[in-house]
């Protein structure tokens, strides 16, 4: 059956052109000559979803193979969701506008826990049942992969089976399986066993969870031998080998990144203890200035953007990050194609790439020191000192940038009154430089931009058992930071802390969180993320309903041997290795980056990237 | 330096077909500057802190509208053939916007501010039971008058003008009555309208208000099925011409 998604709907609905496809560099296909449909669904609206690197690169990665179609899948506005219930219309994917329901794999990305809600919500308007074990041997199997799954337990229910760790690799050899098994009419749950072999692969209905009195995991284990104990993430040994897209989708409409993205370098050298990207994704791995120039080239040049952006956790660590930019630079100056460098780490050596880079716009800065005091930042292995950040901001304000963001976590674990404090005064002594620098001088007056987000500990980082602060403790400190930033030259923004609270809950929750998120999904929550739909009381009412205490995952401390809801996931990094590092942070000790020391993560398994090669050498 | 420079101006005419008709007369400029970029077009750029390229639009087109009849202007920093151009420029641009004709061209008046009449075919659904001889008094009515009110928005204030002397031909075009199918308005009786309004940059008047003044008239709903650009037109000798015509460039 066809979808009529008319000109009457779309011309009724805002930005009707997330809904139409036709892009340039748009994949086409006959249906009737490969052998699977997959649906790639991003569970965000269109300009965020076609923002994101990492679904570029598995849409064409898997249109390379012949027997496959990938297709796009979005989250529709609440305007589109409104007029596609009214029209009796199927939810469906850019391509071909088919419904969703008749695809062989929909395969979700989690980016971040507060999609969640829309991720069942796209399953709805597919007519796609929410829980796996409703589902009929016509659906779809829907599986899930992206940082948010590195702890898949919150949305186990709803998922058929999970791909853990890098897709590039382990994507071919689950269509490969699929494909066999479709070919030889295998049922859904055969089909789903084959699946589950295959390193990565996580099918959760094949394990079983048994609770203690205390509502902690007493156990967790497959239901039968045959299938994985542990769950290994997959990488990509030699990324320099990888396939990355040279012609990517170019969007008709305004996304929030537009423009040729290269991806210097995987995984993050610091180790900063509250970030999960810097553990999830060890071992660091760079491609080379051979490959990323030619990358950046093609894509230019089958794209047509004006403005290049190396991506990556931490820029300016990429070993051959001067060369790079200027090679790029140089070839890219009399096509008026511009550069950017965003994820700088602050000091001198970022800032003298950044003049470099910048010639003539000067766009906001933003630095992150993360916290306000010295001890604090070395409690979470920031590196950062006061020094780096004044030398840094004097030398764009003599630059003439007039326009700095610091950005802050406020919640941090051994967090003290006097620690929040100190950010306003970090910030009244940048304001102050400001003054010092552009005395007698004709400058614009200084924009300054505070803004802090509220710590939410996520699984496989050092904080990992650490209990969240209070919304009343968050709420109280905002208070705090509003009444000491004082300076009209300075404007204070900060996060909502239901949403914090709530995003705790889903990081680290266990398979109990399944049904309150199902709840909260038919009290009408969606678009979670954004602040004007997020609905607490939705969320609060589904706790309630399921009687699941959220606190118990939020706010609650765990003990180093507690059986945490992640614990089949091996991410390479030890846990003892996390220990030893919650340990050093209450004594604020500094751990050594992975260039200059290696601290024993345990990354060196995957037998790849900076690690192995310094082991070589 | 830019004395280095041959410059060369191209107006183009192009269409924006079904496909792309969703995108934004914003949009649509990115469009070009990418397909120039892909096709590797020296496109000329203006001096300054935010450098822009020299690509000027005759008119921007509403978000769902059709046409077969734009025009834009380039100047490039080389020697462009204009035939060369169109060539290079349709294999880099995405399906259903497409290049023409394209001329050169040696003056400093910028289509943008030459547009001055725009044609328009829009088809239409009226809500109630009508037939051919109604419509043809309604067309008549319109014409008549010398004044019809409208009120605009205009800078989130509304307005109201007087949208008559901005309508130069008003016809109808074809008369289609359906008495089986229905659709949310009830009966199905679509119409389309061919007009020839003012428009560009001191006065403009969009279809969409153009209906507005029609249901005032009529005093029911009328709902817009499609509009469809046929033309835009400046100021020639004696009558209003095509852009590229040869007395205008």
């Amino acid at each position: 059956m066809k979808n009529k998604v008319t000109d009457e709907i779309l011309k009724n609905v805002e930005k009707p052109a997330r809904y139409v496809g036709n892009e340039w560099n748009m994949v086409v296909k006959n249906v009737a000559k490969v052998d699977i449909r997959f649906a790639f669904a991003f569970p965000d609206v269109y300009e965020i979803g076609m923002s994101n690197l990492g679904m570029k690169i598995l849409y064409h990665w898997i249109n390379e193979r012949e027997d496959t179609y990938c297709e796009r899948i979005f989250a529709p506005w609440l305007d589109m969701e409104e007029k596609i219930k009214e029209n009796d219309i199927e939810l469906f994917t850019l391509e071909t506008k088919d419904p969703i329901s008749e695809f062989d794999i929909i395969g979700f990305t989690f980016q971040y826990e507060m999609s969640f809600t829309n991720v069942l919500n796209i399953l709805n308007l597919g007519r796609i049942p929410l829980l796996a074990n409703d589902r009929f041997e016509s659906d779809p199997l829907i599986c899930a992969g992206g940082p948010a799954t590195y702890n898949p337990e919150p949305m186990a229910d709803f998922i058929d089976f999970y791909v853990i760790g890098e897709g590039e690799y382990v994507i071919n050899k689950v269509l490969d399986v699929y494909s066999e098994a479709k070919s030889k009419g295998l049922k859904r749950d055969e089909k789903l066993k084959l699946l589950s072999q295959i390193p990565g692969v996580y099918v959760p209905k094949f394990y079983t969870v048994e609770y203690n009195d205390d509502l902690t995991i007493k156990s967790f284990k497959p239901i039968s031998n045959e299938f994985q104990k542990k769950i290994k993430k997959q990488i990509i040994r030699d990324i320099d080998k990888v396939y990355f897209p040279e012609k990517p989708i170019v969007p008709y409409i305004d996304v929030v990144h537009n423009r040729v993205m290269i991806e210097l370098f995987r995984g993050c050298i610091r180790g900063c203890r509250f970030c999960q990207a810097g553990f999830i994704y060890r071992p660091v791995r760079e491609r080379s200035v051979e490959k990323l120039k030619s990358l950046a080239m093609n894509q230019q040049k089958n794209t047509g953007y004006d403005e290049i952006s190396l991506l990556s956790l931490s820029t300016s660590d990429y070993s051959y990050i001067e060369e790079l930019t200027e090679e790029i630079m140089d070839k890219m100056e009399d096509k008026n194609v511009n550069l950017s460098l965003p994820s700088l780490r602050i000091d001198s050596f970022s800032m003298n790439l950044m003049k470099k880079v910048q010639k003539v716009r000067k766009s906001s800065l933003t630095f992150a020191p993360e916290a306000g005091s010295q001890r604090l930042r070395d409690a979470i292995n920031k590196g950062v000192n006061e020094e780096d950040l004044f030398n840094s901001a004097k030398f764009a304000f003599e630059g003439g940038w007039s326009s700095l963001k610091l950005y802050f976590m406020i919640g941090l674990p051994t967090e003290e009154k006097s620690d929040v404090s100190d950010i306003a005064k970090l910030s009244d002594k940048v304001v102050s430089l400001y003054k010092d620098v552009t005395r007698g001088k004709k400058v614009k007056r200084l924009n300054l931009t505070v803004s802090t987000s509220s710590f939410v500990p996520k699984a496989f980082t050092p904080f990992q058992w650490e209990k969240q602060d209070s919304i009343d403790g968050l709420n109280e400190k905002q208070d705090l930071l509003k009444t000491l930033l004082k300076s009209n030259r300075i404007k204070y923004t900060w996060h909502n802390n239901e949403t914090s609270f709530l995003e705790a809950v889903l990081a680290r929750g266990d398979r109990k969180i399944g049904k309150v998120i199902l709840q909260a999904f038919r009290n009408g929550s969606r678009f979670d993320s954004w602040g004007e739909y997020f609905n607490y009381e939705n969320w609060t009412n589904a706790f309630k309903d399921c009687d699941v205490d959220p606190e118990f995952y939020a706010n609650r401390k765990r003990q180093y041997d507690e059986i945490l809801p992640w614990d089949h996931i091996d991410i390479g990094v030890t846990k003892n290795f996390l220990i030893s590092e919650n340990k050093k942070s209450t004594e604020n000790i500094l751990t050594e980056n992975c260039k200059d020391f290696c601290s024993g993560c345990g990354a060196t398994v995957f037998e790849g990237g900076l690690c192995f090669d310094k082991d070589k050498s | 330096m830019r004395e280095d420079y041959v410059l060369t101006k191209i107006r183009v005419k192009f269409l924006r077909g079904e496909k792309v008709k969703y995108i934004s007369h914003l949009d649509l400029m990115k469009v070009f500057e990418r397909a120039l970029k892909r096709a590797d077009l020296p496109i000329d750029y203006s001096n300054g802190f935010n450098p822009h390229p020299k690509i000027v639009f005759g008119l921007p087109l509403s978000v769902g509208v059709t046409s077969e009849s734009e025009f834009v202007d380039f100047q490039f920093k080389d020697k462009i053939i204009p035939v060369d151009f169109i060539k290079r420029v349709n294999t880099q641009l995405p399906q259903d916007v497409e290049t023409i004709t394209a001329k050169e061209f040696d003056n400093n008046k910028n289509i943008m501010n030459l547009i001055e009449r725009a044609s328009y075919e829009i088809e239409v659904s009226f809500c109630k039971d009508i037939n051919r001889e109604e419509i043809d008094n309604l067309v008549e009515e319109f014409l008549n008058k010398n004044e019809i009110i409208v009120s605009k928005k205009a800078k989130k204030k509304l307005k109201d003008i007087n949208i008559r002397p901005l309508v130069h031909k008003f016809e109808l075009k074809k008369v289609y009555i359906n008495n089986d199918n229905y659709n949310s308005f009830g009966k199905r009786n679509i119409v389309t309208f061919f007009i020839n309004v003012s428009a560009g940059t001191r006065e403009n008047l969009k279809p969409e208000l153009f209906i507005k003044g029609l249901m005032k008239i009529l005093n029911i709903d009328i709902k817009i099925i499609n509009i469809h650009r046929t033309g835009l037109y400046v100021r020639g000798e004696t009558d209003f011409v095509n852009p590229l015509d040869d007395s205008v460039l």
